[in-house]
């Protein structure tokens, strides 16, 4: 398959799931799951997705994908509350408002409309006015530690994590090019990027580079994600073309260090590191690792080059046959940590196609898409997949067409999301999982 | 009443909460929630905004706010799907005797109750609590299982097997073992939804009562 035509079943799977409000749909995650909240996420979904349909319209020119893109930040303009956050913006945590980093994520795919739409003196002061509301009234009225100078989590502590700080910083700094407003750098975004390199660890062999995933009141949580670790990596650079200091640049290449020393040889990668020889590999992403090769080829100007092929490898390779991609590999391996057996079925979450998962993919392929070949079109309205995993150790089969995704166990629905619903229909309490 | 960060219910509510919106939305048909407290309601809403839903103050906790909260006395009740969240005391017959007249035959009823456990969670620790005058289990039975509705199911959020697992979780956390304490967070969660006798013990519950002839 050409990647054009990847691209294309991706672009109808991401429109088949669509609803008046938004993208939709179940989420699996490390943290929690949210199988029956299914209706539009508000959240980090929308970076991808809005930053591939840019992509494809920057390479091509043809303005059905500038379109598309827009209609995706209409979405974030409908969704936003008076008091600036999104509804439904916390992904694995939803139907909850006020999710970090997506909103800011948000915020992003808003600006990066804004900048698109400028470029062709189109009016674009929605956007703006949008991201800015949620930026000012939000973050930086709730989240910004005045005392520590960077960004919290939570409006109730005093903790940081980095790599959500980070995607605010991305927010930041395009809303200051935007705006015009050098405020958002100095006095927010380039003390958020100290902190964050403040978090990376310098002085131990066997987790060099990784940043920590957060600290509480000073006290730094050795959880090392890989991912959330490739995940600060656009900030770090972006901050360092903006500001020139080295140090920003070499963060983000000892991040990426850290990333490479922990990838398999099958193009995999460790899904967290807590220290010398204290590993959950499992679930590993694959969906999700467009981030982890975005961050990789961001670098590449910066004489930090990279063998890709293996990870992408690793994604390409687990592309559903209507577009989407596969979220993990050895979610049932999460809580015993053994090896997935080869032969057996794999788990029904890493096999469930998911929004804001499959974005990052969306993101990464469009990135590598030259532009040469036309983006085929797809026809998926009678198109039927069935996708044969196992659910606690049980049988199921997993069947998505146009309409909807429906889980059956012996024949029997047990999971049934119509989609452009808000809630989906689980019969089974094997199912009630979060 | 929108839900921001500072809202969101502990993780046995939020279970709760989902099924029965989950379960609510799949009918169609207008809604009826019959709120004990703010805390239901407001989370009920959030998650039910698209929907026909009727809420109903059960407790007179909505006498201060302004919003289109139905008092209890004022209720007209109707047709449709019901979620109970959860039963007091004081109207306890009151609302019985309403659904067994009102609903139609195989129609729903969907019933948050808190166990003793729940005076655990965040949502007891300050006033005004989820609700005041709990009812026992023996007492919504007999208010509502002897006529014309049987009893679906019983899930309960956070049963005792999860709950070892939550503590065997803390613990290594407080150990510094993080590797070992993520994997019984996973366990924990696995087993959060129970039903059977680990359902009576969990912090909170949902049943589901369906209507008879």
């Amino acid at each position: 398959m050409t990647l054009a035509e990847q691209i294309a079943k991706l672009d109808a799977w991401f429109d088949s799931i669509r609803s008046d409000d938004g993208y939709g749909g179940p989420v699996v995650h490390w943290w929690q799951n949210s199988l029956h909240y299914t209706g539009a996420g508000l959240d980090w979904r929308y970076e991808g997705i809005v930053h591939a349909y840019l992509n494809l319209y920057s390479k091509t020119r043809s303005q059905q994908w500038l379109e598309k893109a827009q209609r995706a930040a209409n979405d974030l303009v409908r969704g936003q509350q008076d008091g600036g956050n999104y509804r439904f913006s916390a992904f694995e945590q939803n139907p909850h408002a006020a999710g970090t980093p997506h909103e800011a994520a948000a915020d992003i795919a808003l600006l990066a409309v804004a900048k698109a739409l400028r470029a062709v003196s189109l009016d674009a002061s929605i956007y703006i006015d949008t991201a800015r509301k949620n930026i000012e009234q939000y973050y930086i009225q709730y989240l910004w530690n005045d005392k520590e100078h960077y960004f919290q989590d939570n409006p109730s502590g005093t903790n940081i994590v980095p790599n959500k700080a980070a995607t605010l910083v991305e927010a930041l700094l395009l809303l200051a090019e935007v705006t015009g407003d050098d405020r958002f750098i100095y006095q927010y975004a380039k003390p958020t990027l100290a902190a964050i390199v403040a978090h990376q660890v310098t002085d131990n062999p066997a987790t060099d580079g990784a940043i920590y995933q957060l600290s509480r009141n000073g006290h730094f949580q050795p959880w090392f994600f890989p991912y959330y670790a490739a995940r600060c990596v656009p900030a770090l650079v972006q901050g360092y073309q903006l500001l020139h200091d080295e140090q920003l640049l070499k963060a983000a290449k000892q991040a990426m260090n850290f990333v490479h020393r922990h990838q398999y040889g099958d193009g995999s990668y460790a899904q967290i590191i807590y220290g010398p020889n204290k590993i959950n590999r499992y679930p590993q992403w694959i969906a999700g690792n467009g981030d982890i090769l975005r961050a990789f080829r961001l670098l590449e100007p910066y004489d930090y080059v990279t063998d890709l092929t293996l990870p992408e490898q690793w994604l390409f390779n687990h592309q559903h046959e209507h577009g989407p991609f596969h979220t993990a590999f050895g979610f049932n391996s999460q809580i015993h940590q053994r090896v997935p057996q080869q032969g057996k079925l794999p788990d029904l979450r890493d096999i469930l196609p998911v929004a804001g998962w499959t974005d990052k993919a969306f993101l990464y392929l469009t990135d590598r898409f030259d532009g040469n070949d036309p983006i085929p079109a797809i026809d998926t309205a009678h198109q039927t997949i069935t996708v044969e995993s196992q659910l606690r150790g049980r049988r199921v089969v997993y069947v998505e067409n146009s309409d909807s995704v429906v889980i059956s166990f012996r024949d029997k629905p047990i999971y049934h999301w119509i989609k452009g619903e808000n809630w989906a229909d689980i019969r089974s309490r094997q199912l009630i999982w979060k | 009443m929108a839900v921001t960060h500072l809202d969101r219910p502990s993780l046995e509510y939020w279970h709760a909460f989902d099924y029965c919106a989950g379960q609510a939305s799949q009918s169609k048909r207008p809604m009826t929630l019959l709120a004990s407290s703010q805390f239901y309601a407001r989370h009920f809403e959030d998650r039910l905004l698209e929907s026909d839903l009727s809420i109903v103050d059960t407790t007179n906790w909505s006498q201060d706010t302004q919003s289109n909260v139905i008092p209890l006395v004022n209720w007209q009740p109707q047709a449709g799907v019901w979620i109970w969240a959860e039963p007091s005391r004081g109207s306890l017959h009151t609302i019985a005797n309403h659904w067994r007249q009102i609903a139609a035959n195989d129609s729903q009823l969907l019933i948050v109750t808190s166990g003793w456990l729940a005076k655990r969670l965040p949502e007891w620790q300050t006033a005004p609590y989820p609700t005041i005058a709990p009812t026992s289990t023996n007492d919504l039975r007999s208010a509502l299982q002897p006529e014309g509705a049987h009893l679906v199911a019983v899930y309960g959020f956070h049963g005792p097997v999860s709950i070892v697992y939550g503590v065997a979780a803390t613990l290594l956390s407080q150990r510094k073992q993080l590797a070992w304490s993520d994997r019984f967070i996973y366990a924990m969660r696995k087993a959060y939804t129970v039903q059977g006798w680990q359902a009576q013990f969990a912090p909170v519950q949902v049943r589901i009562l369906s209507k008879t002839n």
